[in-house]
C-alpha cells in the first residue's frame, strides 16, 4: 500500500470513528445509575476522547492546507463554544445524551483549536503579533466587562452562591482556554521561526 | 577652509562616507538612543525591554524580508532562458568587488526591478518582460551598455550597503509605531480596567470568598485563606491604593506612547523618502564609477537610443537645465518641490544633473542643516516626554547635542575633500540647527506666558501633571501645586533661553575642531582609503567623548548649578575626558608625525592641507594624484 492509499484509509477511518462515536453517545441509555458499569463507562469515556482527539488530530493534519487560513480556525471554534455553552448551563440541554455529546466535543473541540492553531503558525510566522493583540484584546474585553456588567469577582462567584446557575462571566473561560493555547503556541511559533530564519541565514 | 578643486577631477563619492549612511545613522541613533535613554533606572515596567526589542525584532523582520518578497511579488529563480542574463550579472557583481553575487528572481508582470537581500543572501527581482528585455539589450553592442548601466545601478545598491540600512530603517520604524501603539493599547486598557476595578479591593473579604468554596474541606480552605494576604497586609494595600492617582497612571501611558507614534509618523512621511532619494543618487554614481561614462545611465533614464546620445552629448545638458526648474513660476516650483518631499525617487532632471556634476549628489548645507536640525528638535521633544526625561533632565544639552556633532561631521567628510566646507557654511550649518530649536523654544515660552496670563490655574495644572509624569509619580499629593507660578516660568525660559547660546558654542567650537582634525587627516597620504575613513571615524569618536565629558557636564553644571562645587560625578567625567585627550591627542600627533603632509612615492613634503586633485609637486614623482582612490575619471 503506498502512502497515498494509506492516507486515504486513515481519513476513512478518522471520519468512521467520529461518526461511530457519534451514534454510540446517541445509543447510551438513559438512566444508568450502577455502580458495576462505572468501570465500563470510564474505559468508554477514555475510549471516546482519545479515538475521538486521534481522529480530529488526523483529519486537521490532512486538511491542514485549509488550516493555513486563519478563517478556518472558526470550524473548531464554534464546536467549542458550542460545547462551553453546554458545559457552564448557559444553555439548558434536556436531552441527556445531546448533554454528554456537547461535553465530549469541548474536549475533542479544544485540542482540535489547538492542533488548528499550531497548524496556522507553523505556516505564518505571526506568532509575536498574535500574542500581544491577544493580550490587548483580553484586557479590553475585561474593562469593557467590568464597566457593563459589574464586579467581574463577585460574578466568578456567583456559580459557587448559587449551585446551578449559569456563570454570567462564562465567556472569560472560553478567553482562558483559547490563552492556554494561543500563548505557549505562539511564543514557541516566534521563537521557531527565528531558529528557521537564523540558521537560514548564517547556516 | 576653502579649497582649490581644478574642474577636470571628478571626485569618487562612493569612497567615502555616504549621506545614506549618515541619515541611517541619525534616524537608528534617534530612536534607539531614545529607547536606550528612556530605560535607564527603575521602573514598575520593564523599559529596558524597549531598547532591547527596538534593536533585535527589526533585525529579524530584516532577516525575513526576502521571504515577504518572494510571497508578495510571487518571485520565482530565474530559468535557464536568462543565462545571458545571470552570467552578465555575476561579471558586474565581480567588476563592482561583491564578494556575492545576487541571484536573479522573476515575479509577475507588476514585479519592479529592485534590488534586495539580507546579510548574507542577495537577491535581484524583476519582471520577465524586463529580464528579457535587457536579456536582448546585453545581445546586441549597441544596448549592452544602457543594459549594464540597468544591472551596475541596482548591484550598486548592494555595493553602498543601503539597501541593509534602508531595509534595517524600515523595520525600525514599523517596530516602534507598532510596539508603541500595543503599548498605548494595553497600558491605557489596564489602566482603565483598574480605575474601574480598584475600588473593588476595598470591599474583598478572602474569608467570606474562601468560605463558598463547599466542596473544600476545613484544611484546604485554610490552605487558600493562606494565599489571600493577611488582613494587615490587605489594610496596607488598600491605603496604597487609596493614594494612586489613575490619571495620572492614564496620563503617563499616553505621554510616554504618543510621541513616539507622531515621531514615527514623521519619519515615515519625510525622512523615509529622503533616504530612498538620497541612495538612489549614490547608486547612479555607483554606475558611471564603473563604465567610466555617464551617456548609457543617461540613455535608460531617458530612453533614447545610446547611439543617438554619444553622437549629440549637447542635448542632455539642455534636457538637464529645462527653465521650468530652476526658474519660472514660483508656484510651480513650491508644488514641486512639495511632491518631491515625499518622493521616492528624485525626478530625472536631478539624477541627469547629478550626472553631470558628481557633486550636486550633496544637498546644501542649509538643507542638511534642517534636515538633522528637524530630527534632533524632534529627539529634544521626545526626550523631554516622561520616558527620557527623568534621566536626561540633568543632561538637557547632551544628547542632541552629540546626535548633530556626529552627524554633520561625517556629513562634513566628503564635503571637506571637494571644497564644500567653509566658515561661511559651519555658521549657516549651527546657526539653523539652533533657528529651529529657538523657534520651538519661543513657541513654548509664549505658550507659557500666555497661559500664565490668561489661565494661570490651567497652567499650574498642566505643570502639576507633567511634572508628576516626567518623575513617574502616580500619586496625590499637595506638594505638587506650584506656589511661585511666574517665577517657575521665567526661570525654567532663562535657562532655556541661554541653552541655546551654550549649545550654538559648543556645536561651533565642537565642529570647527572635528574639521580642522579631519582636514589635518586628509593629508596622511601614506594611508590607504579604508584607514583615513577609519582615522577619520575614530576622530569624530575622540571629539564626541570630549565634549560629551568635559565640556558638556562643566557647562551644565555652570548653567543648572552655578553656586554649587562640582559634583563628584563630573570631576570623574572630567578626568575622563582629559585622560581621552591625552590618549587621543598622542595618537593624533603620533599619525599626523609619521605621515602627515608627506608624498606616499617620494617622501616629498607636502605643506598645506589637502585639496581634491592635488598632485605631488615634486619633480622625481610621477604620481598623479594623492588620495587617488577620491578620484573618478569618466566623461560626463
Amino acid at each position: 500500500m503506498n502512502k497515498t492509499q494509506l492516507n486515504l484509509w486513515l481519513t476513512r477511518l478518522a471520519w468512521g470513528l467520529i461518526g461511530m462515536n457519534t451514534m454510540l453517545i446517541c445509543l447510551i441509555p438513559t438512566g444508568i445509575k450502577s455502580t458495576n458499569m462505572l468501570i465500563l463507562m470510564l474505559l468508554y469515556l477514555l475510549w471516546l476522547i482519545s479515538s475521538s482527539g486521534l481522529a480530529v488530530t488526523w483529519l486537521i493534519l490532512r486538511y491542514r492546507s485549509l488550516f493555513h487560513n486563519w478563517w478556518a480556525l472558526g470550524l473548531p471554534l464554534i464546536f467549542f463554544i458550542l460545547g462551553t455553552l453546554s458545559i457552564q448551563n448557559v444553555i439548558t440541554i434536556e436531552n441527556d445524551n445531546l448533554a454528554f455529546f456537547l461535553s465530549v466535543l469541548f474536549l475533542v473541540s479544544y485540542w482540535g483549536i489547538g492542533i488548528s492553531i499550531a497548524i496556522f503558525l507553523w505556516r505564518h510566522d505571526v506568532g509575536l503579533p498574535l500574542v500581544a493583540w491577544w493580550l490587548v484584546a483580553i484586557i479590553w474585553v475585561l474593562t469593557f466587562a467590568w464597566r457593563l456588567q459589574g464586579n467581574l469577582i463577585d460574578l466568578w462567584l456567583v456559580p459557587l452562591e448559587k449551585k446551578g446557575q449559569p456563570s454570567p462571566i462564562w465567556w472569560f473561560s472560553l478567553l482562558q482556554c483559547f490563552s492556554c493555547w494561543l500563548i505557549p503556541l505562539g511564543i514557541l511559533s516566534f521563537l521557531g521561526h527565528t531558529t528557521r530564519l537564523l540558521l537560514k541565514e548564517f547556516g | 577652509m576653502t579649497s582649490e578643486s581644478p574642474s577636470s577631477v571628478k571626485p569618487n563619492i562612493l569612497a567615502l562616507p555616504t549621506q545614506t549612511f549618515a541619515m541611517f545613522l541619525l534616524i537608528v541613533g534617534t530612536l534607539l538612543g531614545a529607547a536606550l535613554l528612556g530605560s535607564l533606572g527603575g521602573s514598575p515596567v520593564p523599559f529596558w525591554l524597549l531598547p532591547l526589542a527596538l534593536l533585535l525584532l527589526p533585525l529579524r523582520a530584516f532577516l525575513k524580508q526576502p521571504e515577504l518578497e518572494i510571497a508578495e511579488y510571487r518571485l520565482r529563480p530565474a530559468g535557464d532562458g536568462l543565462s545571458l542574463l545571470e552570467r552578465e550579472i555575476n561579471n558586474q557583481a565581480k567588476r563592482l568587488g561583491l564578494r556575492r553575487t545576487p541571484r536573479l528572481f522573476i515575479g509577475t508582470a507588476d514585479t519592479p526591478l529592485y534590488a534586495y537581500g539580507t546579510f548574507r543572501h542577495l537577491y535581484l527581482a524583476m519582471s520577465a518582460m524586463q529580464a528579457h528585455r535587457l536579456q536582448e539589450q546585453l545581445g546586441d553592442p549597441q544596448s549592452k551598455p544602457v543594459a549594464q548601466a540597468t544591472i551596475l545601478h541596482e548591484l550598486s545598491h548592494f555595493k553602498t550597503g543601503d539597501y541593509w540600512q534602508l531595509g534595517y530603517v524600515k523595520q525600525l520604524l514599523r517596530f516602534t509605531f507598532w510596539i508603541m501603539l500595543w503599548g498605548l493599547f494595553f497600558f491605557g486598557g489596564f489602566s482603565f480596567l483598574l480605575i474601574f476595578s480598584m475600588s473593588t479591593f476595598f470591599t474583598l473579604d478572602p474569608p467570606k470568598i474562601v468560605s463558598q468554596f463547599e466542596a473544600l474541606s476545613p484544611e484546604q480552605r485554610q490552605r487558600l485563606l493562606e494565599m489571600f494576604p493577611s488582613a494587615q497586609e490587605l489594610s496596607a494595600l488598600r491605603q496604597k491604593i487609596a493614594t494612586v492617582n489613575m490619571g495620572l497612571v492614564l496620563s503617563f501611558v499616553f505621554n510616554a506612547t504618543l510621541p513616539f507614534i507622531i515621531l514615527c509618523a514623521i519619519l515615515q512621511i519625510f525622512y523615509w523618502p529622503k533616504l530612498w532619494r538620497v541612495r538612489e543618487l549614490y547608486a547612479d554614481a555607483g554606475v558611471w564609477l564603473t563604465q567610466r561614462r555617464t551617456n548609457p545611465l543617461i540613455a535608460r533614464l531617458l530612453n533614447i537610443p545610446l547611439p543617438i546620445l554619444d553622437r549629440f552629448p549637447a542635448a542632455v545638458s539642455t534636457i538637464s537645465n529645462p527653465a521650468g526648474i530652476n526658474g519660472g513660476c514660483s508656484w510651480r516650483a513650491w508644488w514641486t518641490a512639495t511632491g518631491q518631499l515625499i518622493a521616492k525617487h528624485p525626478n530625472d532632471y536631478r539624477r541627469l544633473a547629478c550626472l553631470q556634476n558628481s557633486r550636486l549628489v550633496f544637498d546644501s548645507w542649509p538643507k542638511t542643516a534642517f534636515w538633522v536640525g528637524s530630527l534632533t528638535l524632534l529627539l529634544d521633544i521626545l526626550l523631554s516626554t516622561p520616558v527620557g526625561l527623568l534621566y536626561v533632565g540633568n543632561w538637557p544639552m547632551h544628547f542632541s547635542t552629540l546626535v548633530v556633532l556626529i552627524i554633520i561631521s561625517i556629513t562634513s567628510i566628503p564635503r571637506l575633500t571637494i571644497g564644500q566646507m567653509r566658515w561661511k557654511d559651519l555658521f549657516v550649518v549651527v546657526g539653523i540647527i539652533m533657528v529651529l530649536r529657538l523657534g520651538w523654544l519661543l513657541l513654548t515660552i509664549g505658550l507659557l506666558l500666555t497661559l500664565l496670563v490668561v489661565a494661570p490655574q490651567t497652567l499650574s495644572e498642566v505643570l502639576s501633571s507633567g511634572v508628576a509624569g516626567i518623575a513617574r509619580f502616580a500619586g496625590y499629593s499637595d506638594d505638587l501645586i506650584f506656589g511661585d507660578l511666574s517665577g517657575f516660568v521665567l526661570q525654567a525660559s532663562v535657562i532655556n533661553l541661554v541653552q541655546i547660546f551654550i549649545i550654538w558654542l559648543v556645536l561651533f567650537a565642537g565642529l570647527s575642531l572635528n574639521i580642522l582634525l579631519l582636514r589635518r587627516v586628509f593629508t596622511w597620504y601614506s594611508l590607504s582609503q579604508r584607514r583615513v575613513i577609519r582615522a577619520g571615524y575614530v576622530t569624530i569618536i575622540f571629539t564626541t567623548l570630549l565634549v560629551a565629558f568635559s565640556i558638556l557636564p562643566l557647562l551644565t553644571q555652570l548653567l543648572l548649578a552655578p553656586l554649587k562645587g562640582l559634583s563628584i560625578l563630573n570631576c570623574i567625567f572630567l578626568t575622563v575626558g582629559m585622560i581621552l585627550i591625552g590618549i587621543g591627542g598622542g595618537i593624533f600627533v603620533h599619525f599626523d608625525r609619521k605621515y602627515g603632509q608627506r608624498c606616499p612615492h617620494c617622501g616629498q613634503l607636502l605643506p598645506g592641507l589637502y585639496y581634491f586633485g592635488r598632485r605631488c609637486s615634486g619633480s622625481k614623482c610621477s604620481s598623479p594624484y594623492l588620495h587617488p582612490w577620491l578620484i573618478a575619471d569618466y566623461v560626463p
